[in-house]
């Protein structure tokens, strides 16, 4: 199964490399919001520094679920789905594929994300292993969370204002771990960040253990 | 399923009895259970509130039960039962949202405070207010029972990792009384808990009654659907 993930995984990357339809549109958007956070909240330099964890991590976030919802609409297409559902693979597999594509996608955007950060409102980052490991953790849990919910209503009619209500309470745990632990790093507070990445972890076990069993439910005719 | 089906189609001919208890229980927690000796009268509405989110929580059970059961037998009774669940469970959801604001304005002086329980509970309702956001859209879907069972087991799996994760956000809620592990010695009145075990038990009442009014809706309507396709 792993190998036929990493084949469905190169596919997606390859198309990506060849048409650059996500990556460059979640880095513009990125780029935008940094944009809006900088008129919403910007008469206090100081006040973006002390809520920047907060809003690194809504960066992510809405970056991700933009580049990432569209994954298996591109399947729609010349009955592609169809086809791999044909392959003589796990289904599973077809999902672990996307979500390791989907996952080189937000690691990309969520560099990129830091790096405008650090140059745009002048963030330090305080132990940089344990940040970009924090960092890690959540963007496998909204990659694995978004990937799944687009799966399921990528043939829905309302797809598109149905998928952020599906998503983003589901994200929450993503959401508080994440801040939580980034306030202790970029502010250098005192604090065990080990609580945070923990629960982070124990988040994408779960949902490691629940794509698998419940993805063919949402593929099998 | 069946001894489920029954249980159900037989409540929901009886299940007015849990309107007397409901009743009971209200006479009881807002006339006979004595005056809280810090918050006053106000305290009262914790007969409604505490009842409303412990019935939410079993209907969110019974949706992740039925789901899983779904998933697994296929049977068209177990989609009905978790839809029926999570509709009501729903309600009773943004029911104690209400009540918990109503309580906390007058103790806390604001309409609404992110402490982790509220929090919590404001997450339940929009998880499930997807759920019934899916199940809308696909109507018409012959994929809608799958799809709102896969949801309904993530959403019910989460629950304790976002307990755990507000928890440790932020708290400011009361420790739990009634639910601590010495049970019988905790510091709540005996008339009190009273009152509140009788509330409890008319709500859970209620909520299996309305529970099996639904499902009985379901099934009438697979039934005519399906006459009319013959």
């Amino acid at each position: 199964m792993f190998r036929s993930s990493l084949v469905i995984a190169a596919k997606d990357m390859k198309l990506e490399w060849r048409t650059r339809e996500s990556v460059t549109f979640m880095l513009a958007f990125a780029a935008t919001m940094l944009l809006m956070f900088e008129f919403a909240l910007g008469k206090d330099p100081d006040l973006i520094r002390r809520i920047s964890s907060g809003l690194l991590w809504l960066a992510v976030l809405f970056t991700g679920f933009l580049g990432i919802s569209r994954s298996f609409v591109r399947e729609q297409e010349n009955h592609c789905m169809e086809a791999l559902l044909l392959c003589p693979v796990d289904r599973a597999a077809i999902f672990y594929g996307k979500f390791l594509a989907n996952l080189s996608f937000i690691l990309i955007s969520c560099t990129a994300i830091v790096a405008f950060f650090a140059v745009f409102f002048s963030v330090t980052i305080h132990h940089a292993f344990l940040f970009f490991l924090l960092l890690f953790l959540g963007a496998v849990g909204i990659c694995l969370v978004t990937t799944f919910f687009s799966a399921m209503v990528v043939s829905l009619r309302a797809r598109d204002l149905l998928l952020p209500l599906l998503l983003f309470p589901l994200l929450v745990p993503v959401l508080i771990n994440g801040v939580a632990g980034t306030e202790i790093l970029l502010l250098n507070n005192p604090g065990n960040v080990s609580t945070w990445l923990r629960i982070l972890f124990a988040f994408d076990v779960v949902f490691t253990g629940l794509t698998y069993l419940l993805f063919e439910y949402l593929v099998e005719n | 399923m069946d001894r489920v089906e029954h249980f159900l189609s037989g409540w929901g001919k009886r299940g007015w009895i849990s309107l007397f208890i409901v009743g009971l229980g209200f006479f009881l927690g807002f006339f006979w259970a004595p005056v809280d000796a810090y918050q006053g009268p106000i305290y009262r509405m914790l007969y409604l509130h505490v009842p409303l989110i412990l019935s939410a929580y079993t209907a969110f059970f019974i949706v992740f039960g039925a789901s899983v059961l779904y998933l697994m037998k296929g049977d068209n009774r177990m989609d009905f039962l978790a839809h029926s669940a999570a509709e009501i469970g729903w309600m009773f959801t943004g029911l104690t949202l209400l009540t918990g604001s109503l309580w906390g304005r007058p103790v806390w002086g604001v309409w609404w405070v992110w402490d982790a329980r509220l929090t919590l509970t404001f997450i339940l309702f929009l998880i499930y207010a997807g759920y019934l956001l899916l199940r809308s859209v696909m109507q018409d879907d012959p994929r809608a029972g799958k799809f709102c069972a896969v949801l309904g087991i993530i959403g019910f799996l989460e629950i304790p990792l976002i307990h755990f994760s507000v928890l440790l956000w932020r708290t400011l809620h009361q420790p739990p009384t009634m639910l601590e592990p010495r049970m019988g010695r905790g510091n709540i009145d005996p008339s009190m808990k009273l009152a509140l075990l009788v509330n409890i038990l008319g709500y859970l009442l209620l909520c299996a009654y309305l529970v099996a009014l639904r499902f009985t809706l379901e099934k009438t309507k697979e039934t005519m659907q399906s006459k009319q396709a013959t």
